[in-house]
Protein backbone atom coordinates (compact mmCIF):
# COMPACT_ATOMS: atom_id res chain seq x y z
CA UNK A 1 0.00 0.00 0.00
CA UNK A 2 1.21 3.46 -0.81
CA UNK A 3 1.64 5.72 2.15
CA UNK A 4 -0.72 8.47 1.11
CA UNK A 5 0.57 11.08 3.51
CA UNK A 6 4.10 10.70 2.16
CA UNK A 7 2.95 10.60 -1.41
CA UNK A 8 1.13 13.88 -0.95
CA UNK A 9 3.85 15.63 0.94
CA UNK A 10 5.66 16.63 -2.23
CA UNK A 11 2.60 18.42 -3.58
CA UNK A 12 0.86 21.56 -2.50
CA UNK A 13 -2.37 21.23 -0.60
CA UNK A 14 -5.42 21.72 -2.76
CA UNK A 15 -9.00 22.72 -2.07
CA UNK A 16 -10.89 19.54 -1.00
CA UNK A 17 -9.65 16.82 -3.34
CA UNK A 18 -7.84 16.45 -6.61
CA UNK A 19 -11.03 16.42 -8.71
CA UNK A 20 -12.90 19.21 -6.99
CA UNK A 21 -10.17 21.79 -6.54
CA UNK A 22 -11.04 23.69 -9.72
CA UNK A 23 -12.86 26.92 -10.25
CA UNK A 24 -13.94 27.75 -13.79
CA UNK A 25 -15.62 30.47 -15.79
CA UNK A 26 -14.21 33.73 -17.08
CA UNK A 27 -15.56 36.05 -14.39
CA UNK A 28 -14.85 33.92 -11.35
CA UNK A 29 -11.29 33.10 -12.41
CA UNK A 30 -10.46 36.69 -13.35
CA UNK A 31 -11.97 38.09 -10.15
CA UNK A 32 -9.91 35.62 -8.14
CA UNK A 33 -6.73 36.57 -10.02
CA UNK A 34 -7.40 40.28 -9.64
CA UNK A 35 -8.14 40.04 -5.92
CA UNK A 36 -5.01 37.98 -5.30
CA UNK A 37 -6.31 36.65 -1.99
CA UNK A 38 -7.17 32.99 -2.67
CA UNK A 39 -3.95 31.23 -3.78
CA UNK A 40 -4.06 29.73 -7.28
CA UNK A 41 -1.84 26.74 -8.00
CA UNK A 42 -2.12 26.84 -11.77
CA UNK A 43 -4.11 28.67 -14.38
CA UNK A 44 -5.42 27.00 -17.53
CA UNK A 45 -6.48 29.11 -20.50
CA UNK A 46 -8.38 27.65 -23.45
CA UNK A 47 -8.88 28.76 -27.06
CA UNK A 48 -12.24 30.29 -26.27
CA UNK A 49 -10.86 33.02 -23.99
CA UNK A 50 -10.76 36.33 -25.88
CA UNK A 51 -7.47 38.15 -26.45
CA UNK A 52 -7.94 41.02 -24.03
CA UNK A 53 -8.88 38.72 -21.14
CA UNK A 54 -6.10 36.31 -22.13
CA UNK A 55 -3.53 39.11 -21.85
CA UNK A 56 -4.88 40.30 -18.52
CA UNK A 57 -4.95 36.76 -17.08
CA UNK A 58 -1.39 36.02 -18.17
CA UNK A 59 -0.11 39.35 -16.85
CA UNK A 60 -1.77 38.81 -13.46
CA UNK A 61 -0.54 35.21 -13.28
CA UNK A 62 3.03 36.37 -13.93
CA UNK A 63 2.71 39.07 -11.30
CA UNK A 64 1.58 36.52 -8.68
CA UNK A 65 4.06 33.83 -9.81
CA UNK A 66 1.35 31.45 -11.01
CA UNK A 67 2.03 29.03 -13.84
CA UNK A 68 -0.33 29.62 -16.79
CA UNK A 69 -0.88 26.86 -19.34
CA UNK A 70 -2.55 27.37 -22.71
CA UNK A 71 -4.56 24.47 -24.13
CA UNK A 72 -7.46 23.69 -26.41
CA UNK A 73 -10.98 23.81 -25.03
CA UNK A 74 -11.53 20.05 -24.98
CA UNK A 75 -8.43 19.45 -22.83
CA UNK A 76 -9.54 22.25 -20.52
CA UNK A 77 -13.00 20.67 -20.17
CA UNK A 78 -11.37 17.40 -19.18
CA UNK A 79 -9.05 19.06 -16.68
CA UNK A 80 -11.68 21.05 -14.78
CA UNK A 81 -14.54 18.55 -15.27
CA UNK A 82 -16.91 21.16 -16.63
CA UNK A 83 -17.80 22.37 -20.10
CA UNK A 84 -18.88 25.75 -18.71
CA UNK A 85 -15.37 27.12 -18.31
CA UNK A 86 -15.61 29.87 -20.96
CA UNK A 87 -11.92 29.30 -21.66
CA UNK A 88 -10.59 29.72 -18.12
CA UNK A 89 -10.05 27.46 -15.13
CA UNK A 90 -7.78 27.51 -12.10
CA UNK A 91 -6.60 24.85 -9.69
CA UNK A 92 -7.04 26.21 -6.19
CA UNK A 93 -5.26 25.93 -2.88
CA UNK A 94 -7.45 25.72 0.25
CA UNK A 95 -9.62 28.80 0.80
CA UNK A 96 -7.90 31.36 3.07
CA UNK A 97 -10.49 31.75 5.84
CA UNK A 98 -9.90 34.49 8.37
CA UNK A 99 -10.10 33.71 12.07
CA UNK A 100 -12.87 35.43 14.04
CA UNK A 101 -10.22 37.59 15.79
CA UNK A 102 -8.80 38.73 12.47
CA UNK A 103 -12.27 39.57 11.20
CA UNK A 104 -13.26 41.50 14.33
CA UNK A 105 -9.95 43.33 14.38
CA UNK A 106 -10.60 45.24 11.20
CA UNK A 107 -14.23 46.26 11.59
CA UNK A 108 -15.78 49.74 11.71
CA UNK A 109 -17.77 50.68 14.83
CA UNK A 110 -21.16 50.16 13.16
CA UNK A 111 -20.35 46.91 11.39
CA UNK A 112 -22.91 44.54 9.87
CA UNK A 113 -22.06 40.84 9.96
CA UNK A 114 -23.79 37.63 9.00
CA UNK A 115 -23.43 34.28 10.79
CA UNK A 116 -24.41 31.17 8.84
CA UNK A 117 -25.58 28.25 10.94
CA UNK A 118 -25.09 24.93 9.09
CA UNK A 119 -26.01 26.12 5.62
CA UNK A 120 -25.89 23.12 3.29
CA UNK A 121 -26.69 24.23 -0.22
CA UNK A 122 -23.71 25.69 -2.13
CA UNK A 123 -26.05 27.78 -4.31
CA UNK A 124 -27.55 29.40 -1.21
CA UNK A 125 -24.13 29.99 0.34
CA UNK A 126 -22.79 31.51 -2.90
CA UNK A 127 -25.83 33.75 -3.36
CA UNK A 128 -25.58 34.93 0.27
CA UNK A 129 -21.87 35.75 -0.15
CA UNK A 130 -22.75 37.70 -3.28
CA UNK A 131 -25.59 39.63 -1.60
CA UNK A 132 -23.53 40.36 1.52
CA UNK A 133 -20.67 41.70 -0.59
CA UNK A 134 -22.88 43.74 -2.94
CA UNK A 135 -24.90 45.26 -0.11
CA UNK A 136 -21.81 46.25 1.83
CA UNK A 137 -21.85 43.91 4.82
CA UNK A 138 -18.51 43.69 6.59
CA UNK A 139 -18.02 39.96 6.98
CA UNK A 140 -19.38 36.43 7.15
CA UNK A 141 -18.78 33.86 9.89
CA UNK A 142 -19.38 30.15 9.29
CA UNK A 143 -19.03 27.11 11.51
CA UNK A 144 -17.01 24.03 10.70
CA UNK A 145 -19.58 21.30 11.24
CA UNK A 146 -22.44 20.51 8.84
CA UNK A 147 -21.62 23.67 6.91
CA UNK A 148 -20.82 23.70 3.20
CA UNK A 149 -17.33 25.16 2.72
CA UNK A 150 -16.19 27.64 0.12
CA UNK A 151 -15.83 25.28 -2.86
CA UNK A 152 -16.07 25.47 -6.65
CA UNK A 153 -19.86 25.74 -6.67
CA UNK A 154 -19.92 28.38 -3.96
CA UNK A 155 -17.25 30.44 -5.73
CA UNK A 156 -19.25 30.16 -8.93
CA UNK A 157 -22.65 31.06 -7.55
CA UNK A 158 -21.10 33.96 -5.63
CA UNK A 159 -19.95 35.33 -9.03
CA UNK A 160 -16.48 35.74 -7.56
CA UNK A 161 -17.66 37.64 -4.46
CA UNK A 162 -15.84 35.14 -2.20
CA UNK A 163 -12.80 37.27 -3.05
CA UNK A 164 -14.29 40.52 -1.86
CA UNK A 165 -15.75 39.96 1.58
CA UNK A 166 -14.02 38.57 4.67
CA UNK A 167 -15.14 35.02 5.48
CA UNK A 168 -14.16 33.67 8.90
CA UNK A 169 -14.47 30.06 9.98
CA UNK A 170 -14.76 28.94 13.59
CA UNK A 171 -15.24 25.66 15.44
CA UNK A 172 -17.53 27.32 17.97
CA UNK A 173 -20.26 29.54 16.55
CA UNK A 174 -22.03 29.86 19.90
CA UNK A 175 -18.89 31.24 21.53
CA UNK A 176 -18.45 33.62 18.58
CA UNK A 177 -21.98 34.94 18.97
CA UNK A 178 -21.36 35.41 22.71
CA UNK A 179 -18.22 37.39 21.91
CA UNK A 180 -20.15 39.57 19.47
CA UNK A 181 -22.89 40.19 22.05
CA UNK A 182 -20.28 41.24 24.61
CA UNK A 183 -18.93 43.72 22.11
CA UNK A 184 -22.32 45.36 21.81
CA UNK A 185 -23.69 43.84 18.64
CA UNK A 186 -27.44 43.45 18.23
CA UNK A 187 -28.09 39.81 17.24
CA UNK A 188 -31.05 39.16 14.95
CA UNK A 189 -32.37 35.91 13.52
CA UNK A 190 -34.04 35.33 10.20
CA UNK A 191 -36.51 32.73 11.36
CA UNK A 192 -39.93 31.33 10.55
CA UNK A 193 -40.94 31.59 14.19
CA UNK A 194 -40.54 35.32 14.29
CA UNK A 195 -41.69 37.99 16.72
CA UNK A 196 -40.53 41.31 15.20
CA UNK A 197 -41.49 42.69 11.80
CA UNK A 198 -38.40 43.36 9.69
CA UNK A 199 -39.36 46.92 8.81
CA UNK A 200 -39.78 47.98 12.44
CA UNK A 201 -36.28 46.93 13.46
CA UNK A 202 -33.49 49.49 13.83
CA UNK A 203 -30.39 48.31 11.97
CA UNK A 204 -28.30 51.44 12.37
CA UNK A 205 -26.52 49.94 15.37
CA UNK A 206 -23.84 47.25 14.93
CA UNK A 207 -25.78 44.15 13.89
CA UNK A 208 -25.21 40.44 13.39
CA UNK A 209 -27.79 38.55 11.32
CA UNK A 210 -28.00 34.78 11.77
CA UNK A 211 -29.24 32.65 8.85
CA UNK A 212 -30.07 29.02 9.67
CA UNK A 213 -30.05 25.67 7.94
CA UNK A 214 -32.45 25.31 4.99
CA UNK A 215 -34.56 22.60 6.63
CA UNK A 216 -34.01 22.85 10.37
CA UNK A 217 -33.49 26.58 10.84
CA UNK A 218 -31.25 28.06 13.51
CA UNK A 219 -30.12 25.75 16.32
CA UNK A 220 -31.75 26.50 19.70
CA UNK A 221 -28.52 27.58 21.48
CA UNK A 222 -28.03 30.31 18.88
CA UNK A 223 -31.68 31.30 18.70
CA UNK A 224 -31.65 31.78 22.49
CA UNK A 225 -28.89 34.37 22.07
CA UNK A 226 -30.82 36.49 19.57
CA UNK A 227 -32.29 39.81 20.63
CA UNK A 228 -35.11 39.33 18.15
CA UNK A 229 -36.41 37.04 15.40
CA UNK A 230 -37.40 38.90 12.30
CA UNK A 231 -40.38 38.16 10.12
CA UNK A 232 -40.65 39.20 6.52
CA UNK A 233 -44.24 40.34 5.86
CA UNK A 234 -45.97 37.83 3.61
CA UNK A 235 -48.55 39.05 1.13
CA UNK A 236 -49.39 35.76 -0.56
CA UNK A 237 -51.51 32.91 0.73
CA UNK A 238 -48.97 30.11 0.97
CA UNK A 239 -45.26 29.53 0.85
CA UNK A 240 -41.96 30.26 2.48
CA UNK A 241 -38.75 31.93 1.37
CA UNK A 242 -35.54 30.29 0.29
CA UNK A 243 -32.64 31.04 2.70
CA UNK A 244 -30.73 33.11 0.14
CA UNK A 245 -33.78 35.20 -0.79
CA UNK A 246 -34.69 35.82 2.87
CA UNK A 247 -31.07 36.83 3.54
CA UNK A 248 -31.11 39.18 0.54
CA UNK A 249 -34.28 40.93 1.76
CA UNK A 250 -32.80 41.27 5.26
CA UNK A 251 -29.40 42.59 4.05
CA UNK A 252 -31.13 45.05 1.74
CA UNK A 253 -33.14 46.49 4.64
CA UNK A 254 -29.99 46.71 6.80
CA UNK A 255 -28.27 48.59 4.00
CA UNK A 256 -31.29 50.78 3.22
CA UNK A 257 -31.49 52.10 6.77
CA UNK A 258 -27.88 53.23 6.55
CA UNK A 259 -28.36 54.80 3.12
CA UNK A 260 -28.22 52.89 -0.10
CA UNK A 261 -24.86 54.18 -1.20
CA UNK A 262 -22.43 51.27 -1.38
CA UNK A 263 -18.72 51.75 -1.92
CA UNK A 264 -17.69 49.88 -5.01
CA UNK B 1 -45.33 15.01 -19.74
CA UNK B 2 -44.79 13.67 -16.25
CA UNK B 3 -42.01 14.69 -13.88
CA UNK B 4 -40.23 12.90 -11.04
CA UNK B 5 -40.33 15.26 -8.04
CA UNK B 6 -38.08 14.67 -5.04
CA UNK B 7 -38.95 17.57 -2.74
CA UNK B 8 -41.84 16.59 -0.42
CA UNK B 9 -43.02 20.23 -0.36
CA UNK B 10 -43.47 20.35 -4.13
CA UNK B 11 -45.30 16.99 -4.10
CA UNK B 12 -47.53 18.11 -1.22
CA UNK B 13 -48.49 21.30 -3.05
CA UNK B 14 -49.43 19.29 -6.15
CA UNK B 15 -51.52 16.91 -4.01
CA UNK B 16 -53.35 19.82 -2.42
CA UNK B 17 -54.09 21.69 -5.64
CA UNK B 18 -54.52 18.99 -8.34
CA UNK B 19 -54.43 15.48 -6.86
CA UNK B 20 -55.65 13.92 -10.13
CA UNK B 21 -52.26 14.79 -11.67
CA UNK B 22 -50.24 12.85 -9.09
CA UNK B 23 -49.76 9.30 -10.39
CA UNK B 24 -47.64 7.61 -7.79
CA UNK B 25 -45.69 8.30 -4.60
CA UNK B 26 -42.62 6.19 -3.80
CA UNK B 27 -41.23 6.16 -0.29
CA UNK B 28 -37.78 5.09 0.81
CA UNK B 29 -37.54 1.96 2.99
CA UNK B 30 -37.93 2.63 6.70
CA UNK B 31 -39.97 5.31 8.42
CA UNK B 32 -40.66 8.30 6.16
CA UNK B 33 -39.56 11.79 7.22
CA UNK B 34 -42.38 13.92 8.71
CA UNK B 35 -42.84 15.79 5.41
CA UNK B 36 -43.09 12.60 3.36
CA UNK B 37 -45.48 11.14 5.96
CA UNK B 38 -47.83 14.09 5.23
CA UNK B 39 -47.45 13.39 1.50
CA UNK B 40 -48.24 9.69 1.98
CA UNK B 41 -51.32 10.50 4.07
CA UNK B 42 -52.65 12.92 1.42
CA UNK B 43 -51.96 10.35 -1.31
CA UNK B 44 -53.91 7.71 0.65
CA UNK B 45 -56.88 10.09 0.96
CA UNK B 46 -56.91 10.56 -2.81
CA UNK B 47 -56.38 6.85 -3.50
CA UNK B 48 -53.06 7.45 -5.21
CA UNK B 49 -50.69 4.46 -5.08
CA UNK B 50 -47.96 4.75 -2.46
CA UNK B 51 -45.12 2.27 -2.91
CA UNK B 52 -42.13 1.59 -0.74
CA UNK B 53 -39.06 0.44 -2.54
CA UNK B 54 -37.51 -2.68 -1.05
CA UNK B 55 -34.01 -1.99 -2.23
CA UNK B 56 -31.73 -0.46 0.37
CA UNK B 57 -30.73 3.13 -0.38
CA UNK B 58 -27.43 3.53 -2.17
CA UNK B 59 -24.78 4.21 0.45
CA UNK B 60 -21.73 3.99 -1.74
CA UNK B 61 -19.17 6.62 -0.82
CA UNK B 62 -19.35 8.07 -4.35
CA UNK B 63 -22.92 9.18 -3.68
CA UNK B 64 -22.22 10.79 -0.33
CA UNK B 65 -22.78 14.48 -0.12
CA UNK B 66 -24.29 14.89 -3.57
CA UNK B 67 -27.84 15.19 -2.40
CA UNK B 68 -29.60 13.80 0.59
CA UNK B 69 -32.57 13.11 -1.65
CA UNK B 70 -30.79 10.88 -4.17
CA UNK B 71 -32.22 7.36 -3.99
CA UNK B 72 -34.81 8.51 -1.50
CA UNK B 73 -38.51 9.20 -1.89
CA UNK B 74 -40.07 10.65 -5.03
CA UNK B 75 -43.37 11.09 -6.82
CA UNK B 76 -44.53 11.04 -10.42
CA UNK B 77 -46.54 14.15 -11.18
CA UNK B 78 -48.04 15.49 -14.39
CA UNK B 79 -46.72 18.92 -15.45
CA UNK B 80 -49.01 21.77 -14.57
CA UNK B 81 -50.78 23.35 -17.55
CA UNK B 82 -49.77 26.84 -18.52
CA UNK B 83 -52.42 29.48 -19.24
CA UNK B 84 -52.80 31.74 -22.25
CA UNK B 85 -51.18 35.07 -21.53
CA UNK B 86 -54.60 36.75 -21.94
CA UNK B 87 -55.90 34.74 -19.00
CA UNK B 88 -53.34 36.40 -16.72
CA UNK B 89 -54.79 39.84 -17.40
CA UNK B 90 -58.56 39.27 -17.27
CA UNK B 91 -60.80 41.88 -15.56
CA UNK B 92 -61.09 39.62 -12.47
CA UNK B 93 -57.32 39.31 -12.22
CA UNK B 94 -56.71 43.05 -12.63
CA UNK B 95 -59.56 44.27 -10.41
CA UNK B 96 -57.26 45.04 -7.49
CA UNK B 97 -53.70 46.36 -7.87
CA UNK B 98 -51.02 43.71 -7.82
CA UNK B 99 -47.72 42.52 -9.17
CA UNK B 100 -47.04 40.40 -12.26
CA UNK B 101 -43.61 39.14 -13.35
CA UNK B 102 -42.09 38.40 -16.74
CA UNK B 103 -38.89 36.37 -17.10
CA UNK B 104 -37.07 36.91 -20.37
CA UNK B 105 -34.63 34.14 -21.28
CA UNK B 106 -33.72 33.20 -17.72
CA UNK B 107 -31.49 30.18 -18.09
CA UNK B 108 -30.77 28.83 -14.64
CA UNK B 109 -33.49 26.47 -13.34
CA UNK B 110 -32.51 27.38 -9.76
CA UNK B 111 -33.31 31.02 -10.46
CA UNK B 112 -36.64 30.23 -12.12
CA UNK B 113 -37.63 27.87 -9.29
CA UNK B 114 -36.60 30.33 -6.57
CA UNK B 115 -38.56 33.13 -8.27
CA UNK B 116 -41.71 30.95 -8.33
CA UNK B 117 -41.24 30.14 -4.64
CA UNK B 118 -40.84 33.80 -3.68
CA UNK B 119 -43.77 34.79 -5.95
CA UNK B 120 -46.07 32.47 -4.06
CA UNK B 121 -44.93 33.99 -0.75
CA UNK B 122 -45.56 37.55 -1.94
CA UNK B 123 -48.81 36.79 -3.78
CA UNK B 124 -47.65 37.59 -7.32
CA UNK B 125 -50.67 37.34 -9.63
CA UNK B 126 -49.00 35.72 -12.61
CA UNK B 127 -45.66 34.96 -14.28
CA UNK B 128 -44.96 35.15 -18.01
CA UNK B 129 -41.97 33.13 -19.25
CA UNK B 130 -40.35 33.24 -22.68
CA UNK B 131 -40.02 29.94 -24.49
CA UNK B 132 -36.74 30.24 -26.39
CA UNK B 133 -33.34 30.19 -24.70
CA UNK B 134 -34.99 29.82 -21.31
CA UNK B 135 -34.80 27.14 -18.66
CA UNK B 136 -37.68 24.69 -19.30
CA UNK B 137 -40.02 24.02 -16.37
CA UNK B 138 -38.25 20.82 -15.37
CA UNK B 139 -38.50 18.75 -12.20
CA UNK B 140 -35.59 20.81 -10.81
CA UNK B 141 -37.64 24.00 -11.19
CA UNK B 142 -40.65 22.40 -9.45
CA UNK B 143 -38.49 21.12 -6.60
CA UNK B 144 -36.59 24.38 -6.09
CA UNK B 145 -39.93 26.24 -6.16
CA UNK B 146 -40.96 24.06 -3.22
CA UNK B 147 -44.65 24.25 -4.16
CA UNK B 148 -44.54 27.73 -5.70
CA UNK B 149 -45.32 26.39 -9.17
CA UNK B 150 -48.71 25.17 -8.00
CA UNK B 151 -49.92 28.46 -6.61
CA UNK B 152 -48.80 31.07 -9.14
CA UNK B 153 -50.49 30.97 -12.58
CA UNK B 154 -48.09 31.21 -15.50
CA UNK B 155 -48.02 31.53 -19.28
CA UNK B 156 -45.27 30.68 -21.76
CA UNK B 157 -44.87 33.01 -24.73
CA UNK B 158 -42.56 33.35 -27.76
CA UNK B 159 -41.65 36.93 -26.88
CA UNK B 160 -42.81 39.57 -24.41
CA UNK B 161 -44.07 42.16 -26.90
CA UNK B 162 -47.71 41.06 -26.81
CA UNK B 163 -47.60 40.55 -23.03
CA UNK B 164 -46.46 44.14 -22.61
CA UNK B 165 -49.28 45.40 -24.86
CA UNK B 166 -51.91 43.37 -23.00
CA UNK B 167 -50.68 44.51 -19.61
CA UNK B 168 -50.52 48.15 -20.65
CA UNK B 169 -54.08 48.00 -22.05
CA UNK B 170 -55.42 47.10 -18.61
CA UNK B 171 -53.47 49.86 -16.91
CA UNK B 172 -50.48 47.93 -15.56
CA UNK B 173 -47.22 49.87 -15.62
CA UNK B 174 -44.30 48.11 -17.29
CA UNK B 175 -41.24 48.13 -15.06
CA UNK B 176 -37.99 46.74 -16.44
CA UNK B 177 -35.03 45.88 -14.26
CA UNK B 178 -31.56 46.92 -15.33
CA UNK B 179 -28.27 47.41 -13.56
CA UNK B 180 -27.83 50.53 -15.67
CA UNK B 181 -31.09 52.16 -14.59
CA UNK B 182 -30.84 55.37 -12.58
CA UNK B 183 -34.05 54.98 -10.65
CA UNK B 184 -34.06 53.01 -7.42
CA UNK B 185 -37.02 50.83 -6.50
CA UNK B 186 -37.66 52.92 -3.38
CA UNK B 187 -39.09 55.71 -5.55
CA UNK B 188 -41.46 53.50 -7.57
CA UNK B 189 -45.07 54.38 -6.64
CA UNK B 190 -46.99 51.57 -4.95
CA UNK B 191 -50.53 52.73 -5.74
CA UNK B 192 -50.72 50.91 -9.07
CA UNK B 193 -50.15 47.53 -10.66
CA UNK B 194 -46.76 46.62 -12.10
CA UNK B 195 -45.42 44.09 -14.56
CA UNK B 196 -41.84 43.60 -13.41
CA UNK B 197 -39.51 42.21 -16.09
CA UNK B 198 -36.23 40.38 -15.47
CA UNK B 199 -33.72 39.60 -18.21
CA UNK B 200 -31.13 36.90 -18.79
CA UNK B 201 -28.52 36.33 -16.04
CA UNK B 202 -25.63 37.55 -18.23
CA UNK B 203 -27.10 39.90 -20.80
CA UNK B 204 -30.04 41.42 -18.96
CA UNK B 205 -33.13 42.56 -20.86
CA UNK B 206 -33.15 42.54 -24.65
CA UNK B 207 -32.93 46.03 -26.06
CA UNK B 208 -36.34 45.89 -27.72
CA UNK B 209 -37.89 44.90 -24.38
CA UNK B 210 -36.08 47.71 -22.54
CA UNK B 211 -37.42 50.20 -25.04
CA UNK B 212 -40.93 48.88 -24.48
CA UNK B 213 -40.83 49.45 -20.71
CA UNK B 214 -42.47 52.48 -19.13
CA UNK B 215 -39.60 52.69 -16.70
CA UNK B 216 -36.40 50.92 -15.70
CA UNK B 217 -35.36 50.49 -12.10
CA UNK B 218 -32.68 48.86 -10.00
CA UNK B 219 -32.22 48.16 -6.32
CA UNK B 220 -29.38 50.50 -5.52
CA UNK B 221 -29.57 53.85 -7.29
CA UNK B 222 -26.33 55.42 -8.55
CA UNK B 223 -24.28 52.57 -7.10
CA UNK B 224 -21.47 50.74 -8.82
CA UNK B 225 -22.45 48.26 -11.51
CA UNK B 226 -22.39 45.11 -9.49
CA UNK B 227 -25.32 42.97 -8.82
CA UNK B 228 -27.22 40.44 -6.84
CA UNK B 229 -28.20 37.03 -8.08
CA UNK B 230 -31.37 37.51 -10.15
CA UNK B 231 -33.54 35.40 -7.83
CA UNK B 232 -32.33 37.39 -4.80
CA UNK B 233 -32.85 40.72 -6.60
CA UNK B 234 -36.32 39.51 -7.63
CA UNK B 235 -37.07 38.65 -4.00
CA UNK B 236 -36.07 42.09 -2.74
CA UNK B 237 -38.04 43.84 -5.50
CA UNK B 238 -41.12 41.71 -4.81
CA UNK B 239 -40.89 42.50 -1.09
CA UNK B 240 -40.78 46.21 -1.95
CA UNK B 241 -43.50 46.26 -4.61
CA UNK B 242 -46.02 44.22 -2.63
CA UNK B 243 -45.57 46.25 0.57
CA UNK B 244 -48.91 48.07 0.29
CA UNK B 245 -50.41 49.17 3.54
Amino acid sequence: MVDSSRRRSSRRDVLTNHNRCWIWGRNVVLETLRAGRWPIIELLIGDRADDVLWDEAVRLAKQHGIGAIAMDDATLTKACHSGEHQGMAARMAPFPYATVEQLLGGLPADAMLVVLDRLQDPFNFGAIVRSASTLGLNGIVIGQKEQVEVNSLVARSSAGAVNHIAIASTDDLVQTVDTLRERGYQIVAASEKADSPLYETDFRQPTVAIIGNEGRGIRPELLARCDRSLSIPMSGAVGSLNAAVAAGILFYEMRRQRGLKVEG
Amino acid sequence: MSLILRNPHSVEAALRTRPADVFEVRLAPGAPSPRWAVVAELAHQHEIPVRTSLAAPDRRPSNQGKSERVGAASATVQERNDLLVDELFTPEMTETPGLWLALEQLQDPHNVGAIFRTSSFFGVKGIVLTRERSAPLSATVYDVASGGLEYVPFAIVPSLSRTILLAREVGISILGTSEHAERGVESVPLDRSHLLIFGNEEQGLRRVTQENCDELCRLIPHGPIQSLNVSVAAGVLMSKLTARS
